[in-house]
């Protein structure tokens, strides 16, 4: 079924309650989308999806926290962009030293296209918040106009003008990686 | 809404694949006859590759869910049994995925060691110059002239010509040698000499001197044709240029001729050339009436000194791999090679390399292996460090050390588990490169 914010209450309700397959269902939503911002944020898959998973733990074991169900979804990210925050500090420069190896290993073009990747994160978390989200939603959380809509609290025709917005905005910021 | 925002809006809808038949259409058309719509929509269609470029190289395991509710289980197990650990395991992977990329080339030497199996015999590891311990220094002959134990090898055959005339043309020389020897280099390939607690590295064609010029049992090495690069290891290695004592304290110098002079660069660490300090980013040039101290920022360690560091870590392979050399140098040395030679180059990188070399063996990581093996391991370690101190070690490297030292005091099993993990993410690294290799 498609996601709506309602569903994801009673799934939240449920899960609280111990229901683990009801846990299990929000995960597979969700992961998607928080892996994204994650990922957007740290530039790291590996980093992006200990954390993301990390963020899911730490959701299941503080719940009954969350006062409103239907916003699991920016909870689960912000318990993740908190972690990934506090473990960039634990593991700073070795991030460095990573990076050289894997450069190293790299061929020319593997660089380039980690480079444009790299530009395209940097361009997304620049963007304003709703156009990241809504990005988001789209490309990693694989939702459709309506389902976004819901998210964000506004209608779909407004979800189809903030991509608009958002596309344009980022390739503004990409005008370096344009075809020669 | 004006024509203008439906028609931008269409441009955007048509990346999401939610446009009918009507209204792609109508989009198609206004792309056919609108440059400034065409230009927008290309615009939008990099953003949109953009993006979906990100999601797609780096997408989540199709088991991802899977491994959430694994790792759920896993974390209330821990919990129950040792409530200050709520994730532990994830921490533990995060340095071991820091630790794993400074490894990853030792991750490859230690697997190699691997090739024989677990009941492999192992030959005694080769002898260092860089341990004084298997040193012998210079000793007077009944004739009065000073002998020091010489090693030097090459692919091809080097020459050494000692102080009674004696020639010896081999690839591998070792021994005690009436001083001054004179060590020519192939003329196809570089050599190598192990001298006064150092390494020093010829590249072809070149020529090199032997001598006792102190008496006091620390032999020198002297230019006499050609370039020469010197490396310290635990003591100085010392060397003479124009009637001028040099000496490397710490870190690797190459020795260049040049019109006005011998160029002195140190490409890390330092070097004391008369009364003088030259550092790294500096070169000395030393003429027959003076020395000149200038900076010089990019020092390049020239291909043929790193080959000869190279040599040094083949001979303990050499030790370790038995019969099974030949076959590891033709599969899978160009990949490690390669890899080497990045951190050779980085004074940083050798010193965090050789530091997680050292604590391997410090907590038992290769207490099943031969006792020789060990031996190797720590004489790798040694050589990748060479020239280089603890103070190299980047500081957030010395701290992940302190970490996991605290980690292994605290829980002694947690030993068991690290090198577990440890051992799995170095497999699917190696992996990864043999995949690439294919």
């Amino acid at each position: 079924m498609a996601d709506g914010s309602e569903d994801t209450h009673a799934l939240v309700l449920r899960a609280r309650s111990g229901d683990r397959t009801a846990y299990e269902s929000l995960v597979s939503r969700y992961e998607g989308g928080v892996y994204g911002h994650l990922l957007a944020r740290t530039g790291d898959p590996e980093r992006a999806q200990e954390v993301t998973q990390d963020a899911f733990i730490t959701a299941w074991t503080t719940l009954k926290r969350l006062e409103k169900p239907a916003s699991f979804r920016s909870w689960v990210i912000g318990i993740g962009l908190n972690l990934a925050r506090r473990r960039k500090k634990e593991v700073a420069n070795l991030d460095l030293l990573q990076g050289s190896a894997e450069q190293r290993e790299s061929g020319a073009e593997a660089v380039i296209t980690n480079e444009r990747v790299d530009a395209v994160r940097r361009a997304i978390e620049e963007l304003p918040e709703n156009y990241r989200d809504a990005l988001m939603l789209h490309y990693f959380d694989k939702l459709r106009g309506r389902e976004i809509g819901k998210h964000l609290g506004v209608s779909e025709g407004a979800v189809h003008m903030i991509l608009l917005r958002a596309r344009k905005a980022l390739s503004e910021k990409l005008q370096a990686f344009a075809p020669e | 809404m004006s024509g203008r925002e439906e028609l931008e809006l269409l441009c955007s809808r048509h990346f999401d694949g939610d446009l009918d038949a009507a209204e792609q259409a109508r989009l198609d058309a206004a792309l056919a006859t609108d440059a400034e719509l065409r230009e927008l929509f290309e615009s939008l269609r990099r953003a949109h590759q953009g993006v979906a470029l990100l999601a797609e190289m780096h997408p989540l395991p199709a088991d991802f869910t899977r491994r959430v509710m694994g790792a759920l289980d896993e974390a209330a197990h821990d919990d129950a049994q040792a409530p200050v650990h709520v994730l532990p395991n994830r921490r533990w992977s995060t340095i071991i995925a820091a630790a794993a990329a400074i490894v990853l080339a030792i991750g490859l030497v230690f697997g190699a060691s691997y090739l024989n199996g677990p009941q492999s015999t192992v030959v005694p590891p080769v002898a260092r110059g860089g341990n004084p311990d298997r040193i012998t220094p210079p000793v007077e002959t009944p004739d009065a002239r000073p002998t020091a134990e010489l090693v030097a090898y090459s692919d091809s055959k080097l020459r050494v010509t000692d102080g009674a005339g004696t020639v010896r043309e081999q690839k591998d020389v070792r021994g005690r040698v009436i001083l001054p020897a004179t060590v020519h280099a192939p003329a196809d390939t570089h050599a190598v000499i192990q001298v006064g607690g150092g390494t020093a590295v010829l590249p072809p064609g070149a020529s090199a001197r032997l001598t006792d010029l102190d008496a006091d049992g620390v032999p020198n090495l002297e230019t006499v044709e050609g370039d020469l690069y010197l490396e310290s290891g635990d003591r100085k290695v010392r060397s003479r240029v124009n009637n001028i004592r040099l000496s490397v304290r710490k870190g690797g110098i190459t020795l260049r001729r040049a019109d006005r002079g011998m160029v002195i660069e140190p490409s890390f660490g330092e070097a004391t050339v008369g009364e003088h300090t030259v550092t790294y980013r500096q070169r000395a040039v030393v003429s027959a009436d003076e020395i000149e101290i200038n900076a010089f920022p990019n020092p390049v360690l020239d291909g043929w000194a790193v080959d000869g560091r190279l040599d040094a870590i083949k001979q303990q392979l050499r030790a370790v791999l038995g019969d099974k050399h030949d076959q590891f140098m033709a599969e899978s040395w160009p990949q490690f090679d390669k890899m080497l030679r990045g951190i050779l180059s980085s004074p940083a990188e050798s010193a965090a390399n050789a530091m997680m070399m050292r604590f391997f063996v410090k907590h038992g990581w290769l207490d099943d292996r031969p006792e020789a093996e060990r031996t190797v391991f720590l004489n790798i370690a040694d050589i990748i460090g060479q020239g280089t101190t603890e103070q190299d070690v980047p500081v957030q490297v010395r701290q992940m050390f302190a970490m996991l030292e605290a980690e292994l005091q605290r829980d002694p099993n947690a030993l068991r588990e690290f090198a577990r993990m440890m051992r799995e993410a170095l497999e699917r690294k190696a992996e990864r490169h043999r995949k690439r290799g294919e």
